[in-house]
């Protein structure tokens, strides 16, 4: 995975770039939150599929913004 | 991993407290100031610098300022890069085996500096380091 983010920044993004990028990071991250603690787990009666979907949702949310006109769906549907 | 954290949880509160105890605040004053309804919001970022074919025209991660409250960071033990910002100058952070830079973050400056305006702090403005 690291090789092929090389390559498609090599390729599409720092080969014709002349001057200094100053809107972006050379970094790779991720975030474990630890607290408060998700109470998913504690909701009984709640298929895996619908856990999958509420993580699903949740990511996309992050990604695009909560807002439902970003992302053309209702979360609490 | 959980064991971990609980450990670096309370890493922080005590620091907080060496904090609050240096400013003649009760003990856990700040970690309350950053407890909501569910305690405090804590977690791990975890960031990978892959080498970069054109390091001239990119930086890692840019400057910036922390956001949060205290942050304990673990540098790479042999890899430097970290810089920090006193007087106006960019000061490299020296890679150092078995030590932790403590950052204070935005939110926390906030509370400091609220509690003390006639003193503004100058370590406020640096980060230190602890050795374990």
């Amino acid at each position: 995975m690291e090789q092929r983010f090389k390559e498609m920044v090599a390729s599409k993004g720092l080969e014709a770039v002349q001057s200094e990028i100053d809107d972006l990071d050379w970094e790779s991250t991720f975030f474990l939150r630890h607290l408060p603690e998700s109470n998913l787990a504690e909701i009984p009666d709640l298929g895996e599929d619908y856990r999958l979907q509420h993580l699903h949702l949740h990511l996309i949310s992050i990604f695009c913004g909560s807002s439902r006109k970003r992302t053309g769906l209702d979360l609490d549907e | 991993m959980k064991e971990f954290a609980l450990e670096l949880e309370g890493l922080a509160e005590q620091l907080l407290d060496l904090l609050c105890e240096n400013l003649g605040l009760e003990k856990g004053y700040l970690r309350k100031v950053f407890c909501g309804s569910k305690g405090p919001t804590f977690g791990t970022k975890v960031s990978n610098y892959p080498p970069c074919p054109k390091p001239d025209l990119i930086k890692g991660l840019r400057a910036h300022t922390d956001a949060g409250g205290i942050i304990l960071l673990f540098q790479d033990d042999k890899v430097s890069g970290l810089q920090l910002l006193k007087d106006g100058q960019w000061i490299d952070v020296p890679p150092m085996k078995h030590s932790i830079v403590i950052n204070l973050g935005d939110q926390l400056e906030v509370q400091l500096f609220s509690l003390n305006r006639d003193h503004y702090f100058p370590f406020f403005l640096v980060a230190f380091n602890l050795w374990l």
